[in-house]
């Protein structure tokens, strides 16, 4: 086996070079200044790479993220930027994405994600992105590529969703969106950057024609001016397998560390390999050499953001059940033991050379805290473990640290680390189609938000969410606004006296506003329809936790759309873009919300920052997440695709005998026919009698 | 109608019938019997959502009606029933009732013309002259119908006896070839007789008075099942092209005009009646044909431009221009309907689809002129062509438009086309794609059980019926005149009279030829 010894081999040389090790429990608000900085060729970009690994709420799972940012180079900020091949060899920034730029002049950034699978928001918890109100304060003032980049950090939707910054030609403005100049501006960059990233990242980018695409201006936020603005284009697909290819390219074209094992590391091991590419795998090695571990998982998502500012950043995220895997290295591990392949040594994992920066985050939840026997005593403290990783021998202590309950440990109780009622998310969605049984054109669409949020605790630590909920419907469906309804369901507190009554049940009922409804209508064969809707949920001080539901309800009309647009799947129906809910709330302090700790944006300078719910100084805490649907399967009446052309011919054949008969009444004339011979009968029954037939009358 | 309590009786019970249908909507079918360019109420429930927030109804580019059409939407939703569209009902019913009134006058039209044109040929023939000189007070016959229609009914057996060849000949060239043609009738007495002769030639087809034409169609179970949506745009259609040709045929010329308009409006292929309307007005004035005309036009264009002015006044914009008669041109809706076109070009290979657009739009057109120089004597049977080709092949019918066409053909069917051969034939079709088509669709739409061929198979056969109807009546209408202009009396006569009587020599007759 050649690989494994391969991989041995360049640990020394490695260590050779002398990493430092830094060890930083607790709250880390800096970046260690790095030890040896490899970016050999004194590039204007740096590489730092990141690993999160931290509980789900529900305890059972484990959440890993792995982040890759590589910062842009100063040369990159205009359009005319130098060609790219000059840098093919002395920069960690990857010539492939310079190259997307350099092709693309108007782009001024792009987030490509991916998902699979379903991110069970209910159990797993939300992904805490640390926006407090300082922080949705600071995202709302960044400037457009720094949103799509703190975009790109939350949940993304399951299918792929690609979201395009452009820049808009010099004498547009904001309000022209939707003319035809803009539209053919939008169009020529955006099909340039769907098929160049469908070819580099083997991504149905191809599909996301104009039918599916949204457009809309992304504004900086409170700095408007004529250039603070960018186009936005996005579109999402319901469905996109994500395999190895992807993470393939991801590692081939973007990521400046080669994966141990996979690629030959040259002599130059230990520094930038033949192709000015750093070999060694770094932490993307973890992920990428071990696929396996990724797409068994029960949800994963791959992200890329380019920007010509921002940098880069891709990020590997996933769930993994703890069930399957009592160690980190399990965790990876676990579908390469399905594949029946020997799991990866973790001794084989190593940094990538030209990081400037290598950090693990662990945060602590139900399952070290219980079983802090066997965890390292860097596991048993509350609170995140940041750690500055410099050595593969690090790293592997701190992989081998134990997960969750194991299965056959039953004096470990598999308790959710939150209560199972109390700490849910104050805010989830669902959505459905339902058709009569006698109807299937047309049907009911439901959008179901699920509330639960906690009693007031005074004017200064208000229990409020503002929710802003986001549908994309195919223009084959037309939703019909003047059926829409709104109505809310309280099911009053959880767990008070059931003689409350009705006094209570009202006491408990949240505020509802409504405050906005924006409807873009779908444009047959040509753009979706967009639904927006903003409302506020207040709870007042009642007792305990108000529950219950708001549910929205329209009607839709399903088109009959032409045999050609209809998928060669078309009896398993169209699916259908899951809607997106951003969830802003206010909740007194205290409140036990379940989160999934992400270790938070990872500022582009550098500053790392707690990723717990910031509290604001009156008490209260502000939470923000995203929120998805499922994606939705819709069946359309289906036409008859067997044979075309028999519908073809018969129309066509009443058609020529309506023209026909026509002609032939018109065009003709009447004129007396002389009487016939004796008929058909009668010369057949002389026939039959053996008789010569009788002779013409006339 | 004789008495107008029966006209109340009949309105009212139309009324009622609406209704009580109105509380059974059938959405389930609404999609394939109303069509988006007439009676598509949700879209023009949503048109007023709209439109009453300042919004442009057409932006949501499912609202396909003029924005007229919007007002009793509009209505209903102050009267605060728009679960129940009392307003667009009353509207629709409304205009249901003066439809079946000016099927009265249409038909009575009809009938009228029909007398008196074959009373021309009485005049011209000397046997005629003499015969309705001596036999009966011709003015009392001609009034009545009824009256004429019972003397006549010994010589219907003879007209509808099954064999094609006896019948048209026996009516020409009454000899001893019709006597034995028929003798079940009794008509032998008659044979040979001025009376015969008379009877045949004044002959007022059946013992269906106009009124009972009104009352069909006010019943008509297309118009029935129409009238279960509560959209007005089928019912005005009707209404007023049907107007625009009792109004020129009463010799009203801005009227008329004014009424093309409006139908026009709600659907423009009742723009083709311009020339039956501009021909009954010029019949009228034999002196000077121009001047009713020019006015017809001159009310066309006044009250086109005043609709189109007062629609652009209402919303604001142009763009019903678009997403009105561009969309009935373009035909960019490929949902189901009870029409021809739908589920041809939701099948056409992708290149040949405009191609077939224009075949189709083309093909609708193509019939106004040969139809116009064949039938200019007899503009109202020019215009029931006319209708019943554009309702059968135009690419959004609704099932409402289906009303019309049966009563402008009805009107022929009993007054003129004593020569029908398919109306049995006809009527099962009818029956039989009415009855099929619901279970069809259900199949279908329903249960996702079957695929669109199923419902597709239907349309054809009611296309079908309307093709059998349309090419009855006409060719019906073609023989009756050759046996009435003389090519019987002149060509046939004699060679019958040569003919030997008796069951050995078969009776010559009329046929369609190249000339």
């Amino acid at each position: 086996m050649r690989r494994p010894s391969f991989c041995r081999a360049s640990l020394p040389g490695l260590a050779l070079v002398g990493w430092l090790v830094l060890v930083l429990v607790g709250l880390v608000t800096a970046d260690a200044p790095s030890g040896v900085d490899f970016r050999a060729a004194a590039s204007s970009s740096t590489f730092r790479e990141q690993l999160v690994i931290s509980p789900t709420a529900d305890g059972l799972h484990t959440f890993l993220r792995a982040e890759f940012l590589i910062s842009s180079p100063a040369d990159l900020a205009h359009a005319d930027a130098p060609n790219p091949r000059q840098h093919y060899r002395s920069d960690v920034y990857p010539a492939a994405v310079r190259q997307i730029f350099h092709l693309n002049p108007h782009l001024e950034a792009a987030a490509l994600t991916f998902s699979q699978g379903q991110f069970m928001l209910s159990e797993w918890g939300a992904l805490d992105l640390g926006h407090g109100a300082a922080g949705q304060a600071a995202q709302r003032a960044a400037s457009p590529a720094r949103r799509l980049l703190l975009q790109s950090q939350e949940l993304v939707p399951t299918g792929s969703r690609l979201v395009g910054l452009f820049r808009p030609s010099a004498t547009s403005t904001p309000a022209d969106i939707g003319t035809a100049s803009m539209d053919a501006h939008l169009d020529a960059s955006w099909s340039g950057l769907t098929n160049i990233l469908g070819g580099l990242f083997c991504v149905s980018s191809h599909d996301m024609t104009s039918e599916r695409v949204v457009d809309s201006v992304f504004e900086a936020g409170e700095s408007p001016g004529p250039t603070a603005w960018l186009l936005s284009r996005s579109s999402m697909l319901p469905r996109e397998s994500s395999c190895t290819e992807n993470l393939s390219a991801l590692r081939r074209w973007v990521l400046p560390c080669a994966v141990s094992g996979e690629m030959p590391l040259g002599p130059g091991a230990a520094g930038l390999g033949d192709r000015g590419v750093a070999s060694g795998g770094g932490l993307a090695g973890i992920l990428l050499s071990s696929p396996h571990g990724i797409f068994s998982a029960p949800w994963h998502s791959l992200s890329l953001f380019l920007s010509r500012t921002e940098g880069i950043r891709v990020a590997v995220d996933l769930v993994v059940p703890n069930s399957r895997a009592r160690t980190i290295k399990q965790a990876w591990g676990i579908g390469m033991q399905v594949a029946n392949v020997p799991p990866v040594a973790v001794s084989h994992v190593s940094l990538c050379p030209v990081a400037s920066s290598s950090r693990v985050l662990i945060f602590p939840g139900l399952a070290t805290t219980k079983v802090a026997a066997t965890a390292t005593a860097a596991m048993a403290v509350p609170g995140p473990t940041l750690r500055e990783i410099t050595t593969a021998e690090d790293l592997a202590a701190m992989l081998d640290a134990r997960l969750g309950p194991a299965e056959e440990d039953t004096s470990v109780e598999a308790v959710p680390l939150h209560g199972d009622a109390a700490g849910r998310l104050p805010i989830l969605v669902e959505r459905s189609l339902t058709s009569d049984l006698s109807d299937q054109g047309s049907g009911l669409l439901v959008t179901r938000i699920l509330f639960r949020l906690p009693a007031s605790d005074g004017p200064d630590a208000p229990s409020i969410c503002h929710v802003r909920l986001d549908d994309v419907l195919p223009w084959f469906l037309v939703p019909f606004l003047h059926t829409l309804r709104h109505s809310m369901v309280s099911t009053g507190t959880s767990g008070s006296a059931s003689g409350a009554g009705d006094a209570a049940l009202a006491s408990s009922r949240p505020d509802f506003r409504l405050e906005g409804l924006a409807f873009a209508p779908a444009v047959p064969e040509h753009s979706p329809a967009q639904l927006r809707i903003d409302f506020t949920l207040a709870a007042g001080a009642g007792p305990g936790p108000h529950e219950g539901e708001v549910l929205f309800e329209m009607r839709v009309r399903k088109r009959f759309i032409h045999i050609d647009l209809h998928p060669p799947d078309a009896n398993r129906g169209f699916e259908i873009f899951p809607s997106e809910v951003q969830v802003e709330c206010q909740l007194p302090a205290g409140h036990d919300a379940r989160l999934i700790p992400t270790g938070l944006a990872w500022p582009a300078d550098g500053a790392a920052s707690p990723a717990m719910a910031s509290s604001t100084p009156s008490g209260s805490v502000a939470l923000r997440y995203r929120a998805f649907t499922r994606p939705l399967l819709v069946y359309l009446p289906l036409p008859d695709f067997s044979m075309p052309f028999n519908v073809i011919a018969g129309t066509s054949t009443v058609i020529a005998l309506f023209f026909g008969y026509m002609f032939n009444h018109l065009v003709r004339a009447v004129v007396v026919k002389p009487a016939r011979s004796a008929g058909l009968k009668a010369r057949l029954g002389g026939l039959l009698r053996r008789r010569p037939a009788p002779p013409a009358a006339s | 109608m004789a008495s107008p309590l029966v006209a109340l009786t009949v309105g009212a019970a139309a009324l009622a019938i609406r209704l009580f249908l109105l509380g059974s909507q059938w959405p389930a079918a609404q999609s394939a019997l109303q069509s988006p360019t007439a009676g598509d109420h949700t879209a023009l429930q949503e048109g007023v959502w709209l439109w009453t927030r300042g919004i442009d109804p057409y932006s949501s580019w499912t609202l396909h009606q003029p924005p007229l059409s919007l007002l009793p939407a509009y209505l209903d939703t102050l009267l605060g029933s728009a679960g129940r569209p009392v307003a667009s009902a009353l509207v629709a019913a409304l205009a249901d009732v003066l439809t079946a009134l000016l099927v009265i006058r249409f038909s009575r039209s009809v009938l009228e013309r029909t007398i008196s044109w074959r009373r021309s040929f009485l005049v011209a023939s000397p046997t005629g002259a003499l015969a309705s000189g001596e036999d009966r007070p011709k003015d009392a016959q001609l009034a009545d119908s009824q009256a004429t229609a019972r003397s006549s009914a010994v010589a219907t057996p003879g007209a509808r006896s099954r064999g094609p060849p006896g019948g048209p000949l026996a009516d020409a060239a009454p000899g001893p070839a019709a006597g034995a043609a028929a003798p079940a009738a009794g008509a032998a007495d008659d044979a040979g007789s001025p009376a015969m002769h008379h009877g045949v030639l004044l002959r007022p087809e059946s013992g269906v008075g106009p009124g009972l034409l009104g009352v069909a169609y006010l019943l008509n179970p297309f118009l029935l099942a129409s009238a279960a949506f509560p959209g007005v745009s089928p019912s005005l259609l009707n209404l007023f092209s049907l107007g625009a040709l009792v109004a020129a045929d009463r010799g009203s010329p801005l009227l008329a005009g004014a009424a093309l308009a409006f139908a026009a409006y709600f659907g423009v292929y009742p723009l083709m009646l311009v020339v039956p309307c501009g021909l009954l007005l010029a019949q009228r004035a034999p002196g000077r044909r121009a001047g009713p005309v020019a006015a017809m036009l001159l009310g066309l264009l006044l009250a086109g431009v005043a609709l189109l002015a007062g629609s652009r006044a209402l919303i604001g914009s142009w763009t019903f221009i678009q997403h009105v008669y561009l969309f009935q041109l373009t035909i960019p809706d490929l949902a189901p309907n009870l029409g021809l076109i739908w589920y041809f070009l939701l099948e056409i290979f992708a290149p040949f689809a405009v191609f077939y657009r224009v075949v189709f739009q083309v093909n609708i057109l193509i019939y106004l002129v040969p139809l116009s120089i064949r039938l200019w004597r007899q503009p109202l049977l020019l215009a029931a062509m006319l209708i019943a080709i554009y309702n059968l092949l135009k690419p959004y019918p609704a099932v409402g438009d289906y009303a019309l066409t049966a009563a402008v053909l009805l009107a022929h069917m009993c007054y003129v086309g004593d020569r029908l051969r398919h109306t049995f034939l006809v009527g099962q079709l009818v029956l039989y794609s009415t009855a099929l088509a619901p279970a069809l669709w259900y199949v279908w739409v329903g249960s996702g059980a079957g695929n669109a061929n199923f419902f597709f198979a239907i349309t054809l056969v009611l296309a079908v019926a309307q093709i059998l109807a349309v090419v009855d009546v006409l060719r019906s209408f073609f023989l009756l005149e050759a046996a009435l202009s003389g090519v019987g009396a002149t060509k046939a006569g004699p060679a019958l009279a040569e003919s030997p009587a008796g069951r050995e020599s078969p009776a010559p007759q009329l046929v369609f030829s190249f000339n």
